[in-house]
């Protein structure tokens, strides 16, 4: 019998079919990947496992019992847990604290002293019992994503259902986590795996789900996924149109950038005593584009923050435009011409996406040039002129993220930084992404993109930073960093 | 912990005890009430922590409660002739009952709408009472002379009433509904797949807020010997309440404790200046969510004095 049984499983939102009469099931012990582009109905589909909304029709049975109609609490009790794509702690508790509340609920266990007990060898299983007594907002993304599989395991779980494990982490942290969680699987667990990173769910699962539009495409091991013509189509067939794409690129190479747009003079900063940028410099040619890359914590954001004027300057200069802005505030940004594209969006969620771009050509300067502009930023994503009038919380990952570039945009900024552009998204909507932001370079935009991703990035920019610890460690044209052999081990783990 | 330790704390604990039971022999029957006005804040004030600053839930229904408490001692004092422990007993439990059928409805609103949730339904108490003649509508109500006790009876009841809801709210932090309520107060939905009835362990929570905001209303109802429901619903008690869990500290124990004490200090010190108390007051707020948003006893307990000293307590 299996554990996990979903036929015909249907969710509608207005006249949007999230997920479209799905049928699969989970043996004891086996591993399912679930995979498919943004908006594709993955995490939907979680949901609708975990009771977060009601289904419109068919059925579910875990352990040979239905589920539908259960509320998400019920649901966990009876041995399911669930992890978050952005891990979701209970953040002014302390580690074990966020792992006795699963047991002390879920997992049998009632006496809070003996849940603490077991929380520390679960937090010894994930390698954070050291920080046992940390409140969980001290933790860095890794420890937090190790956080949330101590926490599902807390409830002792029979089925685990893992969302985007791998987003956000860098080669050698997706590693260790993918260690872990073979663990699991190797003392019996049963799994179902939703993830964007190939080599994590092709390495761990034993069948393969592909969705996309809300359906059902193919179910097969992974090997024959892999060589599933359709799959490459909707998932993977990117890659080609990736490939011929750089090489068009290559042409205005000619137009040697003229001066520097922005450059930042040795600059020291950080956050109260805490020092992370340590003498950094960098040199923005007008109309280029600059990769800034390094791992997680490794200061990319707060140099940005820095840029933009939002934590103070302990030493150094920045300049824009031949001018000094040092003594600039961040809400001087937009007149001075600089914008960015935050990581994890920032959007008005509860706004329409026409309000969102509106909201972007807040500056005196812009304003006047709202109305073409806004047709601009159409003519660059169509998908968003036919969703104007939709709420931006509804709209997929990829298309969030385009109402964030074009949000951007709408200041009419001489410079745009986007920071972790690629975040949690689908190989298909990367392209997409990076063919706009080239297309936007082109037009006479500078820009600064700040990337994790060392392949994607390298393969865009003409220049790039690699920065490590607060330090930038090497810099230089994008096709000798790509054959710099501190690259190669660092970032592509040869 | 070391034995010397432990042993100075219970002769510290113990000589605290003495002087709180000693307070009324010793002190003038001002200084007396304004102890008993101490413990009175001190019960509100823990039992609203225990809602907004652990779970989460931002109730503006404190005066609502308090009223329903003073007006089921009150009326059970006046009409039925019931000792005054016995009525404020009943007080707590109808605010209870009251908390209970409201839940359902009143649950549905997250955060902010919670809190404004909770204000109409009290100001809509406050309405109701005014007009109702069988509580005596806007004049209100008498309880006959003798059915009241001694200043310094009010005191020790009050002091107990602080006293149990404190330690009430220190017990249940350390049970699995305390972790719950921290839970969901942290994060609900991520609650929720942790295997926490949301709902149910709200209501818990509510329902002890609402039990032990009636006793004390029950208790006062007595003490002030009439009521009527625009001192007694005045929404002064949900601000007040508020504002001493915030100063004091939120989400802390020693927190209500203090930001009452300094709550009633002040107001003592500014008694002369009666234009300007609340001005004060305010100002003081605002630069205390300003500057040390964990309130002052948040603050003292991250500052590096106060970790080492608990650090090698433990």
């Amino acid at each position: 019998m299996s554990l996990l049984e979903l036929r015909n499983v249907t969710k509608q939102f207005g006249a949007v079919v999230a997920v479209s009469a799905v049928s699969a099931s989970i043996e004891e012990g086996e591993t399912l990947g679930v995979m498919g582009p943004n908006g594709s109905g993955k995490t939907t589909l979680l949901n609708l496992i975990m009771g977060v909304y009601p289904m419109d029709g068919g059925q579910m049975r875990f352990a040979g019992k239905e589920i539908g109609g259960l509320t998400t609490d019920v649901i966990s009790r009876k041995g399911i847990g669930r992890t978050f794509q952005i891990p979701q702690p209970f953040l002014k508790m302390t580690v074990l604290e966020n792992v006795v509340v699963g047991d002390v609920y879920g997992g049998g266990h009632r006496s809070v002293r003996a849940a603490r007990s077991r929380g520390m060898e679960i937090l010894e299983k994930v390698s954070l019992a050291t920080k046992a007594g940390l409140e969980a907002r001290q933790l860095g993304l890794l420890d937090l994503k190790r956080l949330e599989l101590a926490k599902v395991l807390s409830l002792r779980p029979r089925l685990l259902l893992l969302d985007e494990t791998a987003a956000g982490l860098v080669e050698a942290e997706v590693s260790q986590l993918q260690g872990l969680i073979l663990e699991l699987k190797k003392s019996g667990l049963t799994i179902l795996i939703i993830e964007h990173v190939l080599s994590v769910i092709f390495g761990l699962s034993d069948r393969i789900m592909v969705l996309n539009f809300g359906q059902k495409v193919v179910e097969a091991p992974p090997a024959a996924i892999s060589e599933n013509r359709r799959v490459h189509e909707i998932y993977l067939g990117a890659k080609k149109a990736e490939k011929g794409h750089v090489r068009a690129k290559e042409a205005p190479e000619v137009r040697k950038p003229p001066g520097s747009l922005l450059s930042v003079k040795h600059v020291n900063s950080g956050y109260g005593d805490f020092q992370v940028l340590f003498d950094v410099s960098m040199e923005v040619p007008k109309g280029d584009i600059v990769g800034l890359i390094g791992v997680n914590g490794s200061g990319k954001s707060t140099l940005i923050r820095t840029i933009t004027r939002q934590i103070p300057l302990k030493a150094g200069e920045i300049d824009f435009n031949g001018k000094n802005i040092s003594e600039a505030r961040p809400f001087d940004m937009a007149a001075l011409g600089i914008a960015q594209c935050i990581e994890g969006r920032k959007l008005f969620p509860e706004l329409t996406v026409e309000e969102n771009l509106e909201i972007g050509a807040y500056c005196a300067r812009a304003r006047q040039m709202r109305n073409t502009t806004l047709k601009e930023v159409y003519d660059l994503f169509p998908k968003l002129l036919d969703r104007r009038w939709q709420v931006v919380s509804t709209l997929s990952g990829g298309e969030q993220q385009m109402v964030a570039i074009g949000r951007a945009l709408m200041a009419r900024p001489e410079l745009i930084m986007f920071d972790e552009l690629s975040l949690g998204l689908a190989p298909i909507v990367i392209d997409d992404l990076y063919k706009a932001i080239e297309k936007i370079n082109e037009l006479g935009t500078t820009i600064i993109l700040v990337e994790q991703n060392v392949h994607r990035s390298l393969e865009v920019v003409n220049r790039a930073y690699i920065i490590e610890r607060g330090r930038i460690v090497l810099s230089g044209p994008a096709d000798e960093l790509m054959r710099n052999d501190h690259v190669k081990e660092a970032y592509f783990g040869l | 912990m070391s034995a010397a330790r432990t042993y100075a704390q219970w002769v510290l604990l113990a000589l605290l005890a003495a002087a709180l039971i000693a307070a009324p022999q010793v002190f003038d029957r001002y200084t007396v009430f304004l102890l008993y006005l101490l413990w009175l804040n001190v019960a509100l004030a823990q039992s609203w922590n225990l809602l907004a600053g652990y779970a989460g839930l931002i109730s503006l229904g404190v005066s609502g409660f308090f009223g329903i408490g003073a007006y089921t001692a009150g009326m059970t004092i006046a009409h039925l002739g019931f000792p005054f422990l016995l009525g404020a007993f009943l007080g707590g439990l109808l605010s209870a009952v009251f908390a209970a059928i409201v839940a359902t409805p009143i649950f549905r609103f997250r955060g902010i709408y919670f809190a404004i949730g909770t204000l109409i339904l009290s100001e809509a108490l406050r309405i109701f009472m005014i007009n109702w003649k069988f509580t005596g509508s806007a004049e209100g109500l008498n309880m006959p002379l003798e059915s009241g006790a001694s200043s310094a009876t009010y005191y020790y009841v009050m002091l107990c009433v602080a006293a149990g809801s404190t330690l009430l709210v220190v017990a249940i932090l350390k049970t699995r509904l305390g972790m719950g309520l921290r839970a969901l107060g942290n994060n609900e939905s991520s609650a929720q797949n942790m295997g926490v009835n949301t709902f149910k362990t709200k209501l818990w929570a509510f329902l002890f807020a609402a039990f032990v905001t009636g006793v004390a209303g029950g208790v006062h109802a007595s003490k002030m010997g009439s009521i009527e429901p625009y001192s007694i619903f005045n929404t002064m008690w949900t601000l007040s309440t508020a504002n001493m869990v915030i100063i004091g500290g939120i989400g802390t124990i020693l927190g209500p404790i203090l930001g009452s004490i300094f709550v009633l200090a002040l107001g003592e010190l500014l008694a002369d200046y009666q234009t300007f108390h609340l001005a004060i007051t305010g100002v003081l707020l605002i630069l205390i969510i300003r500057f040390i948003p964990a309130g002052i006893w948040g603050e003292i307990r991250a500052s590096r004095w106060a970790r080492r000293i608990m650090g090698a307590a433990r």
